[in-house]
């Protein structure tokens, strides 16, 4: 019987299994002629990109191998790269890092500073958009991670759906946003309950959540604030954080998003007609989409009166070099070589996610894949104005935090949404001052 | 064999399980004994901090919400288990066609995986395309928001829970009621006694025993709920599935916090080991 194993049971055979998992994989004695050894994601589409950037370079660079495998399977990336860490089997170089977690790596002393090799600043400075380069500094003033991917978090339309209901995409404000919701949210066959809602927000309470739906929205109202300021102050019980939670109580409250769990793409099944995604999501959506179905992409909403750029999320991934590798230099170059033009278009080509990069759509290295895939352009578009997560040790905490509140105020109205964002901050305000004594 | 011979015979059978013993279990007590007086996320340095820990749980009011969670979920599991399992044992030790099949399909949730089992309820649940409430519907009643109510989502669980366990105890219940002679109910019948009085007078005080297994198990293992309301609501709505366990997993492998995991840890392994106690003290003096 599973459940006579004691939890500390359980955590150890975990961290034992993980990192009998990664010392397998990552022992020195594999590493042989290789100068590196080198980690990517490992979805099939990363896999393939990075298998192909790692034989140009291994070819090219035939005294400086690279030795090249996808992270090894675990529940999250970070847990497994914790695992490696804890062993001390990390690899040189890993390229799908969470900024989130990165304070807690510099914290560890495990990261190198990127800032210190000569040419980083110039490089840094002129591939990522201006607008970015502060949210990767940590909290020493250096940088430790060389942002490399997006995702920006937007709403995609169903198009047939807007059509019938009379709706004209985009819908900028929530005062549009509610008015078409009114009209699309409906009991189709009489049973007295909705069966077509606006939107599907996910329910699930797990901290990460909330990067598609009060995140996105937060930032859109705020101006492209995170959620903390200096010193790690909580700033998001402003206007904008309650606005934010006002938007999704009322959805809830008015029953224009549903308070279930569903089975399938709820999107595609045609039962909502708007859902946050990134980029990723059009493949997903060209492959399994019915017949006749079109949609497109909008920018997410904001209160009345904003008059600012259209921010989101932008679910950035960097590149670290970790200090346990002996031939921090090469690293470097490889690093160099992993986010040059050439890589990039691989890049959008093979996985079709957006490289932080500035002037992605005037640059003609890139104009043949955005002519072939126009869809993406409106992604391009909105790389400068992505926010990511603050580089603080709490944040997947202060997530978790802010979750359990949104669940409380605007999928359970079981509280106002002034009080839910206001609990939310004291919380988090408490968690940050526990944690410092 | 002499004595020493067969220790050493012994030891070098039992072996395999003390290695794995002090491996998968005593060093994690000790380790996380050791960690309760610290603070400590895997990959930083540990930091010595006395009983702070302990003081984080008494304010914290999540480990509270989550225990009294926990607790629910033992009010309505354990009589459920005991009384169906009992009913399900009595049905089975009858003479009663297809006593194999039913013997074998009220066992098979046991062996499934208990993941396999959640995702299934939890489809069987669904507010809006699930069989409950579709069935519900047909019938013209309300569909129930089973696992997004405050109210529903624990007992809801909670049913789940004893369907997946009931048939070991159902199995257990059957080994207790085949031991009890024919003839005590033979002539107890004699005597005039109704079914319900051969019952409470004949087969409970028979079944004690089993019966004292049966509640400090599903006890056991009902504290420590995790996969139920890991996989179908993650603890919501409203905290209100969010068990001491699960509470424990996520301080643990989502925040990192391994001093104050092993805190909860302890203090509600010593809640379980007094609740056992006194489930043992009670049911054997009623014996």
């Amino acid at each position: 019987m599973m459940r006579q194993l004691s939890l500390t049971s359980l955590g150890s055979i975990l961290l034992f299994s993980l990192l009998s998992v990664v010392n397998c994989s990552n022992s020195e004695s594999t590493k042989g002629q290789y100068a590196l050894t080198f980690w990517s994601a490992n979805n099939p589409h990363e896999v393939e990109h990075a298998q192909e950037l790692v034989k140009q370079w291994n070819q090219s660079h035939p005294n400086e191998l690279v030795k090249y495998q996808p992270i090894p399977e675990g529940r999250s990336s970070e847990e497994v790269m914790l695992a490696a860490i804890v062993g001390n089997t990390t690899p040189d170089i890993y390229s799908n890092i969470w900024p989130g977690v990165v304070q807690k790596y510099v914290d560890a002393g495990v990261l190198a500073r990127l800032d210190t090799f000569p040419d980083f600043d110039s490089l840094y400075t002129s591939r990522l958009p201006a607008t970015l380069h502060n949210q990767f500094k940590s909290k020493d003033g250096g940088i430790y991670q060389m942002p490399w991917k997006g995702n920006p978090v937007v709403l995609q339309y169903n198009k047939g759906m807007f059509d019938e209901a009379g709706v004209q995409a985009p819908l900028n404000t929530y005062k549009q946003f509610f008015a078409a919701a009114k009209k699309i949210t409906k009991d189709l066959d009489g049973d007295g309950y909705f069966d077509r809602w606006m939107m599907d927000v996910d329910i699930n309470v797990e901290w990460w959540h909330r990067w598609f739906d009060f995140y996105p929205f937060y930032l859109a109202a705020s101006g492209g604030k995170s959620l903390l300021g200096p010193d790690e102050t909580v700033i998001f019980d402003s206007d904008a954080g309650l606005s934010s939670f006002s938007f999704f109580h009322k959805g809830f409250g008015e029953g224009y998003f549903p308070n279930a769990f569903f089975q399938g793409d709820v999107f595609l099944q045609q039962k909502v007609a708007v859902h946050l995604a990134g980029p990723y999501n059009i493949a997903h959506i060209e492959r399994f989409k019915p017949k006749g179905f079109e949609y497109g992409f909008m920018p997410i909403p904001v209160p009345e009166g904003y008059s600012g750029k259209p921010y989101t999320y932008g679910d950035p991934k960097s590149i670290g070099i970790f200090r346990s590798g002996e031939n921090p230099e090469i690293a470097w170059d490889f690093v160099k070589f992993y986010v040059s033009k050439h890589s990039d278009e691989r890049l959008l080509e093979i996985t079709n996610q957006m490289p932080l990069r500035k002037n992605l759509l005037a640059d003609s290295v890139f104009a043949d894949y955005f002519d072939n895939n126009p869809r993406y352009k409106f992604f391009a578009r909105m790389i400068p104005n992505i926010v990511g997560v603050d580089n603080s040790i709490y944040v997947q905490e202060i997530f978790d935090i802010i979750s359990q509140e949104f669940d409380a105020a605007c999928i359970q109205g079981a509280k106002s949404p002034d009080e839910g964002i206001h609990d939310a901050a004291e919380r988090c305000r408490y968690l940050i001052k526990r944690e410092k004594i | 064999m002499d004595s020493k011979q067969e220790n050493r015979t012994g030891w070098l059978l039992a072996s395999p399980y003390v290695v794995y013993f002090l491996l998968f279990s005593g060093f994690p007590i000790v380790f996380s004994l050791f960690l309760v007086f610290h603070r400590w996320d895997i990959i930083s340095p540990m930091k010595f901090i006395g009983l702070v820990n302990f003081e984080y749980l008494i304010h914290d009011p999540l480990f509270w919400k989550s225990l009294w969670n926990t607790l629910r979920f033992l009010f309505i599991h354990i009589p459920l288990q005991v009384v169906v399992a009992l009913i399900l044992a009595e049905v089975l030790n009858r003479k009663i066609r297809g006593l194999m099949f039913f013997r074998a399909a009220f066992f098979l949730p046991v062996v499934i995986s208990g993941v396999v089992v959640t995702i299934l309820w939890k489809q069987l649940y669904s507010t809006e395309t699930g069989l409950i409430n579709l069935f519900l519907s047909d019938i013209g009643l309300p569909k129930m928001p089973w696992l997004t109510n405050v109210t529903l989502a624990m007992p809801s669980i909670a049913i789940m829970a004893t369907w997946k366990n009931v048939g070991l105890y159902t199995v257990l219940f059957l080994a207790g009621l085949q031991g009890i002679p024919k003839y005590l109910y033979e002539a107890a019948e004699m005597d005039g006694a109704s079914k319900v009085q051969q019952f409470f007078y004949i087969t409970v005080p028979a079944i004690n025993p089993v019966l004292l297994m049966v509640v400090i198990l599903s006890t056991i293992n009902g504290f420590n709920l995790f996969i139920e309301p890991y996989v179908m609501t993650g603890g919501s709505p409203l905290n209100s599935t969010l068990s001491v366990v699960l509470y424990i997993y996520k301080q643990a492998f989502s925040f990192y916090k391994m001093g104050y995991a092993a805190t909860l840890g302890f203090v509600f392994a010593l809640m379980i080991f007094s609740v056992v106690l006194v489930q043992r003290r009670v049911l054997e003096r009623e014996d």
